[in-house]
């Protein structure tokens, strides 16, 4: 019900910003429209990061890298002369051995021990993927060409405009994946058995294994899932940087991701979804506003240089201040 | 007149822990921007700019000494008090700090962005960075019968990780001199630092602010400010831009700030109008750049200056690419002229086709034309043909220096030396009064079907 009311309110929102923008020179309107498709990818890596939170009580500063990597194999595949499908299918599976070799390596041993021990684990983990990345690919910017392309052979645009914003297939790709995961993942968590044997383990590991539930392949389960995800939202986002570098997805996402993850509720995968839409349209829009609007004779963004990011802390504070659950979170 | 003591506690930011006290008594540390700080309370006690033209001194005369790790300088200090480089005669200096020579060794530092900003092939630098004085070794030819060997630090593209490999570079590695090679923030942060324990500075041509007082430093090409006219008359005399929209895309960092002013009032003055002027966080990404290139793309602006990192341009291109939107992009050198930056920008989408952007160093493509020993000395790459042009800028410097070689003596030989030519790049003269030395840059055009830059026009001062 809440999470109805919630979507509701920022659809309506949205909408009265669209509306009031309708008339406004160079106004708001497409800006709103890319912080849309912005926050799709910022969801996505949300979504991974909830998952991982609500399975086990930990941030997982590795969820931008999963990311990175699978970019990593997709370009390395598409180089080898590879059709395009089989490289994400190499990129999926290689992101899920890299989460299955964390889990079991670092995340297992350390099942019992104070979450901040395995908060830190996430972040050596991340450190350790950044400095694979720049061993084995160094550091030049690498093309990674998208699932479609934004054009196509005659220079016409391949996807949709809205808002007279082009957008391109591969941003179409993510709001659907976004939308169809937090979908599924909500559906997973309060409809199946083994969805609730995930909230279980995570309230209280003793209990579940007494039940006869195995932590050990709860936990497996939970990391395989979130490097799926992290894969994903990289498959999805890096083509559209148009430079894959190490660490490109925790530089560029996984800090919007996380704030978006906390707006929403650290515990809600729908909040995921709403958190990184927020994040995405405030980010944009207030990048808009700080060229569009002047205090006196100097642009606002000059008068608060990084506007969009000031915003972006206003909305965090003020959702935390009014409701420190986030938007949709509660105990698991 | 300043006098270093013992180090005492430090507190965050503080890049020097060694204490220094000034003449009128008062204890302080060096902070990230050079300043003197009191360590306690953070109040500063002294600009950098005092500290490095000496006006913080209330004594005349007697003796200046620093002192940090190993290198140690002395001179007489009497004169030393007037603000900057001063335009009047003064003697030559007699003995001074020749840390860093030893035998026929001189030892060199240098630091750059390898990462951070402009990811650029770090094999490229490794071997770069020490080609020419490889060459001069091999062909039998030496700095006054010493050789160079140069140190080098990544810098990751911030200004306190750039103080502190400068400060171990000095310290630790005890280089004769410093060198920047890119990177505005870093390259004042050190210079300044360099300034303070009276070690020259050779630099890249970027920002002036706070550069311009230091006696130490000096610019090998024009800086930003000197390139703005150079690159408005580019735009209103080749490119049309009197008759069509034009807008400035910049890092809202201040070191930007005289390159942007400069641009903008010779874009005025030329009779062509700047219609959209953004600036943008320097830690700004894809999202960013996104908006950005809707603004772009929705006011219809058809020349766009980019003065952000590589990657940002890089960001910037191809997401306006994505939207069909595909400006005349020009800027400052050197990096985003690199054709590290044209194989990745060009690759899916054309993004920056006929960028141009001014350098020091002609394109890659066209080194033979310039300089045929380059290539012959196993030269593969642009970066390693910049960090080529300017080891024979330094390597110039340091021969005009003589064979007694000095910090003292290399700052005031090169402001009384000769034009430097190298026939890379554009032509370096120094004085007493002005030590920006770059009197023309060459202009690089994006070749996008060969994902490369080719050298449009060469030793430029107008169009």
């Amino acid at each position: 019900m809440r999470t109805t009311i919630v979507s509701a309110v920022l659809v309506v929102l949205l909408g009265l910003g669209l509306l009031v923008g309708a008339g406004v020179e160079n106004g708001p309107n497409p800006f709103i429209t890319l912080g849309v498709m912005n926050g799709a990818v910022f969801g996505l890596v949300a979504l991974g990061l909830v998952l991982v939170y609500k399975g086990t009580r930990v941030f997982n500063f590795a969820q931008g890298e999963f990311g990175t990597i699978a970019a990593y194999l997709l370009f390395l595949s598409i180089n080898r002369g590879w059709p395009y499908w089989v490289g994400i299918l190499v990129a999926l599976a290689g992101t899920v051995l890299i989460g299955l070799v964390l889990e079991r390596g670092v995340i297992r041993p350390l099942i019992n021990a104070p979450r901040i021990n395995v908060l830190v684990a996430t972040i050596a983990a991340a450190l350790f993927m950044i400095g694979m990345e720049i061993l084995i690919a160094r550091i030049e910017p690498r093309s990674l060409s998208p699932i479609i392309a934004a054009v196509d052979s005659s220079g016409n645009p391949n996807g949709v405009t809205v808002f007279n914003l082009p957008i391109e297939p591969q941003r179409l790709i993510a709001l659907g994946v976004l939308l169809s995961l937090g979908g599924v993942l909500a559906w997973f968590f309060s409809k199946t058995d083994l969805g609730l044997a995930v909230l279980a383990t995570s309230q209280d590991a003793f209990a579940t294994r007494v039940m006869g539930i195995g932590i050990e392949r709860m936990s497996r389960f939970i990391w395989v899932s979130a490097a799926l995800l992290g894969a994903i939202a990289g498959i999805l986002y890096v083509p559209l940087t148009g430079a894959l570098t190490p660490a490109v997805m925790t530089s560029n996402i996984l800090i919007p991701a996380f704030t978006g993850a906390v707006i929403g509720g650290m515990t809600s995968l729908p909040g995921a979804f709403v958190g990184g839409i927020v994040i995405g349209v405030v980010q944009s829009v207030g990048l808009w506003a700080g060229g569009h609007f002047t205090i006196g004779e100097k642009a606002l963004q000059e008068v608060i240089p990084g506007v969009e990011q000031v915003t972006i802390l206003l909305v965090l504070l003020a959702v935390l201040l009014s409701r420190p659950q986030g938007l949709l979170g509660k105990e698991a | 007149m300043l006098m270093v003591a013992a180090a005492c506690g430090q507190k965050p930011g503080v890049v020097d822990s060694t204490a220094v006290t000034t003449a009128s008594g008062e204890e302080g540390v060096i902070d990230s921007s050079g300043n003197l700080i009191d360590p306690e309370t953070g109040e500063v006690l002294a600009t950098a700019e005092e500290l490095a033209s000496g006006s913080e001194t209330t004594g005349g005369g007697g003796t200046t000494t620093t002192t940090t790790g190993g290198g140690s300088s002395t001179d007489d200090g009497g004169s030393d008090t007037a603000a900057g480089p001063s335009g009047g005669e003064e003697p030559a200096p007699s003995g001074g700090d020749s840390t860093g020579v030893e035998g026929d060794t001189i030892k060199i530092g240098i630091h750059a962005p390898i990462t951070g900003a402009a990811p650029v092939p770090s094999q490229s630098f490794d071997k770069g960075k020490d080609l020419y004085w490889e060459y001069l070794r091999n062909s039998n030819q030496s700095i006054n019968g010493r050789n160079v060997e140069v140190v080098f630090r990544n810098d990751n593209y911030n200004p306190s990780q750039a103080v502190a490999a400068c400060r171990e570079m000095v310290e630790d590695e005890k280089v004769f001199l410093l060198v920047g090679i890119a990177g505005t923030d870093q390259i004042q942060a050190c210079a300044r630092y360099a300034a303070s324990v009276g070690v020259p500075y050779v630099s890249a041509g970027v920002t002036e602010i706070g550069l311009t007082t230091l006696r130490n430093y000096f610019a090998i090409w024009m800086t930003y400010p000197q390139q703005g006219p150079l690159l408005a008359d580019l735009l209103v005399t080749k490119l049309g831009a009197k008759n069509e929209k034009n807008g400035m895309v910049r890092f809202n960092t201040p070191t930007f700030t005289d390159g942007h002013d400069a641009w903008v009032s010779a874009m005025e003055e030329a009779g062509a109008s700047v219609d959209y002027d953004r600036a943008v966080s320097k830690t700004a990404g894809t999202s960013e750049a996104q908006t950005i290139a809707t603004e772009l793309r929705t006011q219809g602006i058809e020349n766009v200056h980019v003065l952000v990192s590589p990657t940002f341009f890089i960001q910037l291109a191809q997401t306006a690419a994505n939207q069909q939107y595909k400006p005349q992009y020009v800027g400052y050198g050197l990096t985003k002229g690199l054709d590290t930056v044209a194989n990745v920008a060009c690759k899916n989408s054309q993004s920056i086709q006929n960028a141009r952007f001014l350098s020091p160093f002609p394109a890659f493509f066209d080194s033979n034309r310039f300089d045929p020993d380059f290539r012959k000395a196993g030269g593969t790459d642009d970066i390693m043909f910049g960090l080529w042009g300017s080891s024979k800028v330094i390597a110039t410097m340091l021969k005009n220096a003589g064979k007694d070689l000095t910090r003292e003596g290399f700052i005031y030989a090169n402001e009384r030396a000769s034009t430097i030519k190298t026939g890379v790049f554009p032509d370096v003269k120094f004085s007493s009064s002005d030590h920006l030395g770059g009197s023309a840059m060459h202009l690089l055009r994006a070749d996008c079907p060969n994902n490369r830059f080719v050298t449009e026009q060469a030793f430029v001062s107008d169009f």
